[in-house]
């Protein structure tokens, strides 16, 4: 016993070190990538008629006259201390431009997330129990379609039908949703109307996010399903005269629980990035937002702190579906 | 029905330029000053959508399908080695791999289309080096099963080289699953060219993308929708269309296996 737990201890730290190496990795291979990459920051920043003693002024300010190496170096130091340096373009620290960001991004895929893991295992099971009928032929096609249109070209789309279309037609004015941003602006609401508010601006973000994972993990699930109910203790089950739906929801879902989980976990990452679209669309102030316009302003700090942050999330939620795994499948966790 | 989706993309025009401004904004099947007539209208340069859209599908298709083929060519080689070597080469292989696939792919696009000019060779190099990490894992994978099996040590003690023995009788055994992941890597690529496109980082006006097609479009919304609209739909069935494409590989592939074992 003690020393079966000493060993899965050691593995434990020696997966940390190996995490913690792999995104010193990450984090080196981002910097290498940006301060290698051509053109000049300094000349951004300064105005069209400025000078080369401003510029290289300028570029001694912000550090950039170094040698490569001397500036990774005072970069790592700066990013062991948890300071990720000041954004050329706002002149504010990178770490408050990613933690006014980052919880907008968070919440807009983790909550998308959400929704289409419920609405996808739900639809995917409906489908696998009618397999075959005219039901699963309309959803499989629709969750094609989805799952192969841009989130922005349906953004729009979306735009379309509930802002412009929504007033021309005078619909009711629930159905006129707002296009642009998290709340409106200029106004300054608190409490209950705040929250509406943004709900309201949420709704169509969040569902077509939603939406489109939907159909991914609708199609994931109706396999998994199908596999399972070719399997014995399916029928066992059945013969022994458990009603469909109690099968369904005590055999199957269980069954099909661990690999969501995982799933999940594994998707959220590329749920918060690919809400890059989504918030351009819909003019949201997320991390992928910050990230197009540092790219172009070439804020090589905010770039880096952003793919520190990506790959923070993409690290930890690999982390937690190792964690989670015995959790939800018991057969792991002898 | 795969061929009426893909064969009209591959029908090509040629190049026309209108830039006049009587032919801005024609709606669909409508008529210009000029008595010409288009069958999707015409944006807000005048000119003829349909062009346009069938060029851009020329660019879409060339970058998501060398895209894809060169990062499985790619991914193969690397997961090859890495799977029949072993030792040193396996592990940085796979280091390589494990840091890439520590971003999203999104992200890592993001990064590489900022570090050169936006254009068409950007966008393939980037594609391909941040595309090739799945089919890496796959491949070692399946070439470690198959060094396994007893026809290996067989073809060695014949006197292969290990060049032969890569190419002539591990690879083509462990392939399969490598095509599969290529063909539907496509449908993602265009996604991800379009995406960039859209963004503004990806290929560059004038030249057409259905990208940077819809984003055009994007402002007009209420007085033309036709403009982001045919565009989007050519891209949704093209991307379909290589869907199915690769499920269909990917269940051929599935029986083999299932009837050959």
């Amino acid at each position: 016993m003690n020393s079966a737990t000493t060993a899965s201890s050691l593995q434990g730290i020696r997966a940390l070190l190996r995490t913690l190496l792999l995104y010193w990795c990450v984090l080196s291979m981002t910097f290498v990538l940006l301060r290698l990459a051509p053109g000049d920051p300094a000349t951004f920043l300064l105005p069209p008629g400025a000078t080369a003693a401003e510029a290289q002024r300028l570029r001694a300010t912000l550090g950039l006259d170094a040698p490569v190496g001397v500036q990774y170096a005072r970069w790592l130091g700066a990013t062991l201390r948890g300071d990720l340096g000041t954004s050329f373009a706002e002149g504010r620290p990178v770490r408050a431009v990613i933690a006014d960001a980052l919880p907008v991004s968070l919440a807009l895929g983790g909550v998308s997330l959400v929704l289409s893991f419920l609405a996808g295992a739900a639809i995917g099971i409906v489908q696998a129990a009618r397999r075959g009928s005219r039901t699963d032929l309309a959803l499989t096609v629709a969750s094609v379609v989805l799952a192969s249109s841009p989130a922005y070209w349906l953004g729009l789309g979306a735009i379309a039908c509930f802002t412009y279309v929504a007033s021309m037609l005078d619909m009711p004015l629930w159905m006129r949703l707002p296009a642009v941003g998290m709340t409106t602006p200029g106004v300054e609401l608190t409490g209950m109307a705040h929250l509406a508010d943004l709900a309201r601006h949420s709704i169509l973000p969040v569902t077509l996010l939603a939406g489109i994972g939907a159909a991914g993990v609708a199609r994931y699930v109706r396999t998994g399903a199908l596999d399972l109910i070719g399997s014995d203790w399916i029928r066992t089950a059945r013969a022994k005269g458990l009603a469909d739906r109690m099968v369904m929801r005590r055999h199957l879902l269980a069954n099909l629980r661990g690999p969501l989980v995982t799933l999940f976990a594994l998707a959220l990452p590329g749920t918060v990035a690919g809400s890059v679209f989504v918030e351009t669309i819909f003019g949201w102030p997320g991390m992928g937002r910050v990230m197009v316009t540092s790219i172009v302003a070439r804020d090589y700090p905010v770039v880096l702190g952003c793919a520190a942050a990506y790959a923070a999330i993409v690290i930890l939620a690999n982390l937690a579906a190792e964690l989670l795994l015995p959790w939800t499948d018991p057969r792991v966790r002898e | 029905m795969l061929a009426v989706v893909i064969v009209p993309m591959l029908a090509r025009d040629p190049t026309r330029i209108d830039d006049v401004l009587a032919r801005r904004l024609i709606p669909p099947l409508g008529r210009d000053a000029h008595g010409g007539w288009h069958l999707l209208g015409t944006d807000r340069f005048g000119r003829d959508l349909i062009v346009r859209m069938l060029l851009a599908g020329r660019l879409s298709l060339l970058v998501g399908i060398v895209g894809s083929v060169l990062s499985g060519a790619l991914g193969t080689l690397a997961g090859a080695a890495a799977g029949w070597r072993g030792g040193t080469v396996d592990r940085l292989v796979m280091g390589i791999a494990d840091v890439l696939l520590a971003l999203p792919r999104l992200v890592l696009l993001l990064v590489g289309v900022a570090l050169w000019e936006p254009g068409l060779a950007t966008m393939l190099v980037v594609l391909v080096a941040t595309g090739w990490m799945g089919v890496a894992r796959l491949v070692r994978a399946e070439v470690i099963a198959v060094r396994a099996r007893p026809f290996v040590p067989a073809a060695q003690a014949l006197g292969a080289s290990p060049a032969r023995m890569l190419f002539r009788h591990v690879l083509p055994n462990a392939v399969g699953p490598a095509i599969v992941a290529t063909t539907l890597g496509v449908g993602n690529a265009i996604l991800l060219e379009s995406g960039l496109s859209f963004l503004g980082l990806g290929i560059q006006p004038p030249a057409p993308s259905w990208g940077n097609m819809i984003s055009g479009g994007r402002d007009l919304l209420v007085v033309a929708p036709w403009v982001a609209l045919a565009p989007g739909v050519a891209l949704v069935l093209t991307v379909l269309a290589t869907t199915l494409i690769g499920d269909a590989a990917r269940d051929r592939l599935a029986g083999e296996r299932a009837s050959s074992s």
